[in-house]
């Protein structure tokens, strides 16, 4: 990383912190190993050993501190947020993903996903106020980013870039064909969700406006997340495989993109206990159908849920992401000291 | 059989009986959702460009490639010219997608090449290589900032960003993947 990005990554941080300071957020760091993961069908993990007088414990690094901060929304700390290493295993390094990145976090009580929308827009104005005179600053992208924030949700977004109405195919054959028609390519064997991944990744993603934050509100439902059914309406939030007759229905959360990126996702939290054991079993069968590596899971989690447990709105950010999307820079690796991929290709 | 998520660039894949060279490989994991490997391919017979996307579980056919040792001839319009060393039979490399390695290639010199049946299809550089700087605009005194740059120019002509301490004459190892500066060489 040259000395103009690191000042301007000490700069990003500063104002990051200095932003949700001043939105009443609290600041706190939470452990980076932890004895059980939250299940996430689609991560795999890094795995460790503590040893202790001759045993030893299973350990891994963690994905995210959600699971952490779940656990402190209870206990009157208020709005919270974190900044730190996350980590992600067999997730290939490329121009935009490495193995360890820089992840922001916040909680925000007794709000839902709209309103984490209104303060992560007001966070990007505050970022380009902020930061467009420091050397490293991109001033396009800095413009980029401080351009009102285009809000279209997923259903029309895949309609209006494939053509594709989600609400009509409920079925995986019904999708596949009507990907097909629009000129995707897809496997034979591919399900309901692998083909709205495609759609997204070859479709959507590629068409977005450029010039402009723009955000992908309301997922479908048969997206397996821990973002609560959208109005409040139960049984959505767990994923799984609703029956064909379902509706569509979808759930509060929306994803934010920033020159290509996908930056920040948010969601309405699920804080229904019932629906994050159904999310837990349905993420880890899911594990192991796709082979990846087992983890303990945290046995009481759900149990948190059951006492009073504040309605709030979650969001991840990919910092590295948005130092690359408010300097510029294509690849990663010049945004961050001793990319991995770097280091070992050095070994 | 590989994995579509162990794909690299330069690597050769057999897809609906073409040979393909892999140009550009991209990896995306939608939110929540399985990962990608985003694919620019190159079809070594017609040199048309195709697109693929596949799932990182996917598994693909790789094509049986070998390597030789060639010389560097020259390039012309048509490619890169290079003869082999033992044989001296002569071939062309088409230039799409190589024309990074084009620029840090020395006439006269050895290089590996990837051959799949009878064409030559691919030049192998070392990771890093060593180059003198053939152009470089001097410092300007008092400006002792660390880690400002500039460019300078290498003796096949390539422009790299290289520290202000780096003069003419020196010698610099260059990554020549990310055709980035590495480190000055003393001799």
């Amino acid at each position: 990383m040259e000395l103009d990005m690191a000042r301007f990554r000490a700069a990003l941080m500063r104002e990051l912190r200095a932003f949700f300071s001043e939105h009443s957020f609290l600041e706190v760091e939470t452990p980076r190993l932890a004895p059980y993961l939250i299940p996430e069908a689609h991560l795999e993990v890094f795995s460790t050993e503590y040893f202790r007088s001759g045993s030893s414990v299973p350990l891994y690094l963690v994905p995210s501190p959600e699971l952490w901060l779940k656990q402190l929304i209870p206990g009157g700390y208020g709005n919270l947020f974190e900044i730190g290493k996350c980590f992600r295993n067999d997730e290939q390094m490329g121009t935009a993903h490495n193995p360890e990145f820089t992840m922001l976090e916040w909680y925000m009580l007794n709000a839902n996903y709209r309103q984490s929308l209104q303060l992560a827009s007001d966070m990007l104005q505050a970022l380009c106020a902020a930061l467009a005179g420091t050397p490293g600053a991109d001033p396009a992208s800095i413009k980029r980013a401080s351009q009102p924030i285009y809000t279209v949700t997923v259903r029309d977004a895949v309609r209006e870039y494939s053509g594709v109405d989600l609400a009509e195919h409920r079925s995986d054959g019904s999708l596949r064909h009507a990907a097909v028609q629009a000129g995707l390519s897809v496997g034979q064997d591919d399900d309901w969700n692998t083909v709205f991944d495609r759609l997204m990744v070859d479709a959507v993603e590629p068409q977005l406006p450029s010039d402009r934050p723009v955000v992908l509100i309301d997922y479908p439902s048969r997206v397996s997340t821990l973002a609560t059914a959208a109005g409040g309406v139960a049984g959505g939030a767990a994923g799984g495989a609703p029956s064909r007759d379902t509706e569509y229905q979808t759930v509060e959360r929306w994803e934010l993109y920033l020159g290509g990126l996908e930056l920040v996702n948010c969601y309405s939290e699920e804080i229904d206990p019932s629906h994050i054991r159904e999310f837990f079993a349905h993420e880890q069968h899911k594990k192991l159908s796709l082979g990846r590596s087992e983890h303990a899971v945290p046995p009481d989690f759900p149990a948190i849920f059951e006492q009073q447990y504040p309605a709030c709105s979650g969001g991840a950010m990919g910092v590295d992401r948005l130092m690359m999307a408010l300097t510029g820079r294509k690849r990663m690796n010049e945004v961050i000291f001793f990319s991995l991929s770097d280091t070992i290709s050095r070994r | 059989m590989i994995k579509a998520g162990a794909i690299e660039k330069g690597q050769c894949l057999l897809m609906k009986d073409q040979p393909y060279l892999v140009t550009e490989r991209d990896f995306v994991n939608p939110g929540k959702g399985s990962a990608f490997v985003k694919l620019k391919l190159k079809n070594l017979r017609t040199g048309s460009t195709l697109r693929e996307t596949l799932k990182s579980a996917d598994t693909v056919e790789t094509a049986d490639v070998f390597d030789k040792d060639a010389q560097f001839l020259y390039e012309d319009d048509t490619g890169y010219h290079v003869m082999d060393t033992e044989s001296y039979e002569q071939y062309v490399i088409p230039k799409e997608g190589l024309e990074q390695k084009g620029r840090f290639m020395r006439e006269g010199e050895t290089y590996r090449i990837k051959m799949w049946e009878q064409d030559a299809i691919d030049i192998v550089l070392p990771m890093k290589m060593v180059f003198e700087v053939t152009e470089a605009e001097d410092a300007i005194k008092g400006d002792t900032v660390t880690g400002a740059t500039k460019l300078v120019v290498i003796e096949t002509g390539m422009s790299v960003k290289v520290p202000i301490f780096i003069k003419a004459g020196e010698k610099i190892l260059v990554n020549t993947d990310t055709a980035e500066y590495v480190e000055r060489v003393n001799e």
